[in-house]
Formats: C-alpha cells, structure tokens, sequence
C-alpha cells in the first residue's frame, strides 16, 4: 500500500469518482476556488463515460434544467478555449421524428416549449426532412422536430477537458485509489478511507456511477439504481455522410443515429433491457466492454 | 427506418451504465448521512447534463443549496425501501424503456409491482381500481376502467370513469383512499418550535385544528406542501405527499436547533387516510357516528372549515379533518390502520345507497385543477414564494422568525408599491375545447400577451364538472403582474401550435 500516490491529510471536498460527473464538479469547485480532491479506483472516465455516444441536447421540461442544458452545450465551447483540450464539440443538430399521432402533437408541443425556452426549433416536413436525411424512407413521417444548436461532443476528451481545467485551479486527482469506505461519526461523514490511506473532510460527493448503490447501501444510504447494459453499432465508412450530420431520434423504433468520424453511429434503448451486475461490478472493470447480444437487440 | 441494409457494420458495442426507478438521477444530500453528496443514476443522460450537474453540485458542496429548483432530482425522494437490490435490479431493465417511451398521463410501469400496499388495497382491487406505481406504492388511478396503453394527450380509455368519479364528487359523494400519504408525527416540548421554523404559516393554534401551509427556504421559496393538525400541545401531524416522505423529515430536522427536544416519527403507516368529497359527505359520515352527541360533533358549527376532531366513527376513534382538495365539502379520515376495514364498510354501507363512488387519482387531479389548487412539484416548488402564488394567506406574518421571512416582507412592501410581483401564478380556462376532442392543457404550453410569451401552464387537464379545460400556470411581468393586468385580458394559450 505503500506505492501509491500520497494523499493530502484533509480536504474540504472529497469527490468519490472520476468519470464525466465527478470530474465536472471538481472543476466547478475550482472555479469558485474550492480545491477539492477527486478519487478514481482506475483512471479518468474508464467507467461508463469514456465509450458513451455523447449527443448533448438542451430542452428539458423545466425552464431550470433547461437552463443547465443549456450552459452543458456552452461549457463544452468554453472548456476548449479555456484548457487548450478539445472536447469533440459539434453542433450539428438533432432531429426527433414522429411516426404516430400521438407523438406528433408531442413534437408540436416541444416545439412551442423550445420557443419558450428560447431554443430555436424548426418542425420540419417530409421535404426539408429529406434535405437532411436523404437516406431514410419518409412515408411514414409525420413532422420532424428539428434543434440546430443540439450536437455531439467526446466523452472521454470533455473529462480529460474538465481534468486539466480543474487542475490548473488547485484542484487534485488521485487515479488507481480506491475509496473503501466513508468513516461517519454520529451521524456525519468525517473521513474517506482508501487503499492509500484516509483523508479527513466534512464533505463527500458520491459519483461512482454505477459502483454507487452497493457503496451507499453498505452505509444505510439510500441510493436506487443499476446497471444495465446499453448497445450501439458502428457502420463501415458511408459516402457523402458530412461531418455536421444532424443527430437523428426515432423514437417508435427506439434508434438514435449519428455520424462518427464518416461513419454511423446507430445505438438503441429498447423497450425492456439487460440488466447487469446484480451482484457488483466486477473488481477489474476498466475501459471495459460487455459482450453484444444480437438476439435481444433485434427487433 | 433509414435504408441502410447495404452498409456493413464494422463495430458491436455494448457498454454497461446505470438507470434508476424512475428515470431520474439522484442529486443532492443524502438523508442518512450528513456531509455526503449524491451526483448519481443518469439514465443515459450523463454526458449532456455533465456541465449543469458539475455546476450545481459545486453550488451545493460549497453553499449548501443549488440556485435552482432541482425538486424532481432529488437523491431525498428515494424512499428507504429502494435500497432493495432486487427492485432495482428488475426496474432498471424497464427503466432502459423510459428513454423512448411515451410521456403521456397513463404512462405505466410493469416491473417491481405491488410493493407498497395501503390497508385497503385488496378491497380496491376488487372494486376494479387501475393502479400506478409511485414510489412502490400501487396507487388506485381509476376505478372499473382496466389499464390500457393506448397512449393519448386527450381522451383517454378511462376517461368515462374519470368523468362519473368527478361528478360524484359534485353531486353526491366521492372517496379517495389516500393512505401513501406520508404521516409524520412531530412531537416534544420543541416540536412546536421546530415546526414555526419551517412552516410560513403559524402553528401555535388550538389543539384540534389544521393548518395548511408550505415550508419555507431563505429564499422565501417553497420547500413542501403540507397540512399541520394540532394533536396535543406537543405532538403535531403532518401529512405530505408520498414523494416528500423523506424530504420533509429531512428538512424539519436539518433545520431544527440541535439543543431542540423533539422527535420526527414516520406513522405513514400506522394509519390509514381516507378523504370524503361532495354534497352527501356530511351525511354520510353522520352516519357512522352512531350517536346524537357524535352527529352533533361533526356538524357545520362543531367541525368548521380547518378544524380536526377525534370523533367516534363506526366502531373506532378517529381523527375527522375537515378540509378537501378537490373543492367540495369534504372530511379527512386519519384512522389508525387496523380499524379501517371497518370503517369502510361502514362508509360504502352508508354512502353507497346516496350515490357515492369511490375516486381515483386521475379525478383527484383535475377536480383540484378545475378548482385552482396548487400542487407542489408541478405548480409551486422551491423558486416560488407565497405570495407568488396565492398563498400569502398562510404567511403568519406575527409568528416568530422563521425560515425566509426576510424575503418575504420585503416582498411585501414591493407589492405594496407595484400591486403585483414579477411573476404570479393564475387559473385559466381555455374555452370551446370538448374532452373528446381535445386538445388538453397538460405541462409547458406557452402564454402570450401583446405578441409575446408571458408565461406558461404548470398543470391542466379537462375538468369534467365544470366541463371544460383548466389549467394553472405561471405569469412574469417586469413592474407587477397586477389584478389589473390580468383583468384586462388578451391572453392567448398555444397548444400543440394552436393559439
Ligand atoms: C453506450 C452508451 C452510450 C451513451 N450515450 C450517451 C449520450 O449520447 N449522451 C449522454 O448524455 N450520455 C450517454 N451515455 C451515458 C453516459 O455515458 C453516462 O451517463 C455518464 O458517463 C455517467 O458518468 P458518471 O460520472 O456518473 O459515471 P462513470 O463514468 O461510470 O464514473 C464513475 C467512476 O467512479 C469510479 N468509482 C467507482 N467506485 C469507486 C470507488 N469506490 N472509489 C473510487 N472510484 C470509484 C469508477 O471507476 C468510474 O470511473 C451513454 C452510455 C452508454 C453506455
């Protein structure tokens, strides 16, 4: 135990993974000049965040998270000039389709909802549909809520982004350190234990990811989630795919589609999922990648 | 679908990532522990609210509270049973679902059922209740209308049932079972104190009355929506929806001086709540009193508006709360849970041969809607303030200090001069709209005055009694949204594109 990095005493903020959320408010606490200290078991954004599709859109159903949507698709500019690290950021749009009647009314409500928000929209027809998406067969298109400022970013750059933003302010990373427990005194946190020691602080943030519900159950903490697992196929180079290919959502057949360095991106949320790791995760889970499972994902 | 079928593909990934109960992440303290933060659970959301969510963790590690509502993302709504690994191993596979499912009123979960269940539950089953689940509780929706997902944003399949449940309760009689309520007892020679703390309104009132009113933060804004019953002089009943079963404890006692003698116990199940609506409820629980004294006991001048009574109902003691959410006369029944089979049988004995039916959440819903009752998540939450909202009459103005009074006196002297805060809430009618045809107000459609957006609806839907669509919605007006202002008319609600 004697090997690792050497953890400073105490801390005013001790944040308890580091994939995109913890890193993110680690750099947000260095920004109004709390130096906290993030704790990643392995390295940076090897959890879920380094392999997700990354498409970033900004309306919410409240106008406060919209809010927040909306300064996440600001960040991601600002992060790039600030830091020197490119975070992958395009805008280039998406495009939510309506195949029913019903989904229908919902995209002309979203779209006086964006107009409120004041996020510009366009409900598109089939024939300015087609000069976005020539490929797809339209028949069956209803409208199409088209958002211009909605893009895409990386992932893992954006984390390695935050990373050095928040490093150049004071804040501290420790990769390949486990936390193994919180110490808690009469109903407090006081401390964090790790594989290479203990720091003291009053104040934990709990962003392990999907590592969190058994951290937190093994305290008495509430935490209600799981893992499940989350499929998408990457295509053979596509001709005369742009790079600025709006982002495409259809929801009846539960696809997203989206360029990906000249290639398609076409990734799913089906209607009942795989769930995974019901007894933890495994120990060595690092850039890890699960098995793909073509029978569940066919329709 | 694109017509792709000659593109090869080069790459299958799949790659593990955490869903939720419902959809939503956990954020913010934790209720078990003091000091740890929760930023977890994102549904698939991680990297769009990755900047947003940094921000407002940051916000709350360091001032202890985000300047924005994050009301439906907090890690405080779990409730403590959903540490069950089980549930959340089952729900999280329908959870992957939500992302491209249809967000419509009877949108309806099947994994993970029949967790929580009230006293009466198989009794409502077997009356034809449609259940929903909130929070693992099985929540009576509608009664003799079997759940169908034939999703629509207008009529709907148990619309009918809705209509009859809503009419009752205008005509003859209506009752909810609404035992997922959460009941928490306050109780100690503090707990009054701790309870003038949170609450705007004042709480030192008689024993035997209930006070309605919200909770306050320093910002003026509305923490919980609540009633307050007056038990004995040191034991208070506070009664809130099932989502802030936890929150509200959490909130009395993070705030509460530690050198307080008090105690905060969840009794959310020890009794069951039934409420009673409508012309015939008068009557009908006469009915159960059994004796002359006891009839007197729950008339117009023994049981005023507001006032709480233990009375003798059936065969039981029971707490009778006269108050109603859906605007009609109507009693509250807090019973401890053993004696409520009885005093069921005893209420459909009684109300039936009048007319009574039972109601389900869905007519609770629009009946409170179609009466301009707020309700805290959709309408009120924690960036509204009384007097924002219609409900500077809970302000106890003369009580001591408490949590964000500050504000709201200076809110008190602007309106003074204005005649109207910057944004208020109001009821609006659109009319000309059938149920059938629709189309409904629901959540978010905009509000224009003059050529430009001046607000939007926080709740709507059809209401059957007054046969038409009503809503609730918020206003901004820089200077004062004033009486004036509203009286004056030329407001345009769009829906679905439509003005
Ligand atoms: C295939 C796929 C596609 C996706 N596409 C999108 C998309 O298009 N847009 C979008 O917004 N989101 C998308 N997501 C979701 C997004 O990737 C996640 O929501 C996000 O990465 C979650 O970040 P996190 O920081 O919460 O978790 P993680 O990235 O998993 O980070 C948690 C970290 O905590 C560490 N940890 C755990 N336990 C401990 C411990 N005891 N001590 C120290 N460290 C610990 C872990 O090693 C891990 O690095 C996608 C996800 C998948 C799987």
């Amino acid at each position: 135990m004697d090997s690792g990095p050497s953890l400073p005493a105490s801390a005013p903020v001790v944040i308890i993974g580091g994939g995109i959320i913890g890193t993110s408010t680690l750099y947000h606490l260095a920004l109004r000049g709390v130096e906290g200290v993030l704790l990643e078991r392995k390295k940076l954004a090897s959890g879920t965040t380094w392999h997700a599709a990354g498409i970033v859109g900004q309306l919410r159903d409240s106008s406060a998270q919209t809010e927040l949507g909306k300064y996440t698709a600001r960040l991601f500019r600002t992060l790039e000039e600030e830091t020197g690290q490119s975070t992958g950021y395009k805008q280039n749009g998406t495009i939510n389709l309506a195949l029913s009647p019903v989904r229908h009314e919902q995209n002309l409500r979203a779209h006086d909802h964006a107009k409120r928000m004041g996020i510009e929209a366009q409900l598109l027809d089939a024939q300015a549909l087609a000069s976005y998406w020539p490929w797809i067969e339209r028949d069956d298109v209803l409208s199409a809520f088209y958002v211009p400022s909605n893009g895409q970013v990386n992932p893992l750059d954006t984390t390695v982004a935050l990373a050095k933003g928040a490093k150049s302010r004071g804040g501290q990373i420790f990769e390949d350190t486990k936390v193994q427990r919180l110490e808690i005194d009469k109903g407090r946190v006081v401390g964090v234990v790790t594989d290479h020691g203990t720091i003291r602080t009053d104040r934990v943030l709990l962003a392990a990811g999907m590592w969190s519900h058994h951290f937190a159950k093994a305290h008495g903490i509430t935490l209600p989630l799981h893992a499940a697992e989350h499929f998408y196929i990457v295509t053979e180079p596509m001709d005369g795919l742009p790079a600025d290919q709006p982002i495409l959502n259809i929801a009846e057949e539960r696809t997203y589609w989206k360029e990906d360095a000249g290639k398609l991106l076409i990734g799913g949320f089906e209607a009942l999922g795989k769930p995974y790791g019901a007894d933890g995760i495994p120990e060595h889970f690092e850039f890890d990648e699960l098995p793909f499972d073509l029978e569940h994902v066919s329709p | 679908m694109p017509k792709l079928e000659t593109l090869g593909v080069r790459t299958y990934f799949n790659g593990p990532e955490s869903f939720t109960p419902d959809g939503r992440p956990y954020l913010g303290p934790s209720a078990e522990v003091e000091g740890v933060y929760i930023a977890a659970g994102m549904n698939s959301n991680g990297i769009l609210n990755s900047g947003g969510v940094g921000l407002t963790m940051a916000q709350w590690l360091i001032d202890g509270t985000p300047s924005r509502s994050m009301l439906p993302l907090l890690a405080v709504r779990a409730h403590p049973f959903q540490q069950n690994t089980a549930y959340v191993r089952e729900r999280a596979a329908e959870s992957v679902g939500f992302h491209y499912g249809l967000h419509w009123a009877g949108r309806e979960v099947n994994s993970a059922r029949g967790v929580r269940r009230v006293p009466l539950h198989s009794r409502m089953d077997a009356a034809g209740a449609a259940f929903a689940e909130r929070i693992g509780w099985e929540v009576p929706m509608v009664y003799g209308a079997p759940w169908q997902d034939k999703p629509s944003l207008a009529w709907k399949p148990w619309s009918a049932q809705v209509q009859e449940e809503s009419l009752a309760a205008r005509d003859t009689a209506a009752l909810v079972d609404q035992s997922m309520y959460a009941k928490l007892i306050i109780q100690g020679p503090d707990a009054l104190k701790a309870l003038n703390r949170v609450c705007s309104a004042q709480i030192d009132v008689s024993v035997g009355t209930t006070v309605y009113t919200p909770f306050l933060n320093p910002k003026g804004g509305i923490e919980a929506d609540v009633t307050v019953t007056r038990m004995t002089e040191t034991r208070f009943l506070v009664i809130t929806g099932h989502p802030s079963q936890i929150r509200d404890q959490h909130y009395i006692t993070r705030n509460a001086d530690p050198a307080w003698r008090f105690e905060v116990f969840d009794a959310t199940a020890a009794f069951a709540l039934l409420s009673l609506h409508g012309p015939q409820s008068r009557t009908i629980l006469q009915a159960l009193a059994g004796t002359a004294a006891g009839r007197d006991a729950l008339s117009a001048e023994a049981l005023a508006f507001g006032a709480a009574r233990e009375v003798d109902l059936a065969h039981a003691r029971a707490w009778v709360i006269r108050r109603s959410f859906v605007g009609e006369l109507g009693f509250e029944i807090l019973v401890s849970s053993e004696f409520v089979d009885g005093i069921y049988e005893a209420l459909m004995a009684a109300g039936e041969p009048l007319g009574m039916r039972l109601m389900g959440m869905f007519a609770l819903n629009a009946c409170r809607i179609e009466k301009g009752f707020l309700h805290f998540g959709h309408d009120i939450g924690e960036e509204d303030t009384p007097l924002e909202t219609g409900l500077g009459f809970t302000v106890g103005w003369d009580k001591p200090a408490f949590i964000g009074r500050e504000v709201l006196l200076r809110q008190r002297e602007a309106l003074r001069r204005h005649g109207g805060t910057d944004h208020r809430t109001a009821c609006i009618h659109v009319p000309d709209l059938t149920a059938e045809a629709g189309p409904y107000l629901i959540h978010n459609e905009p509000i224009w005055h003059s050529g430009s957006i001046v607000g939007q609806v926080t709740s709507g839907d059809f209401g059957f009694r007054l046969d038409g669509v009503y809503g609730l919605a918020t206003l901004h007006r820089k200077g004062g949204v004033t009486p004036d202002w509203i009286s004056g008319g030329g407001f345009d609600v769009q829906i679905a594109g439509q003005h």
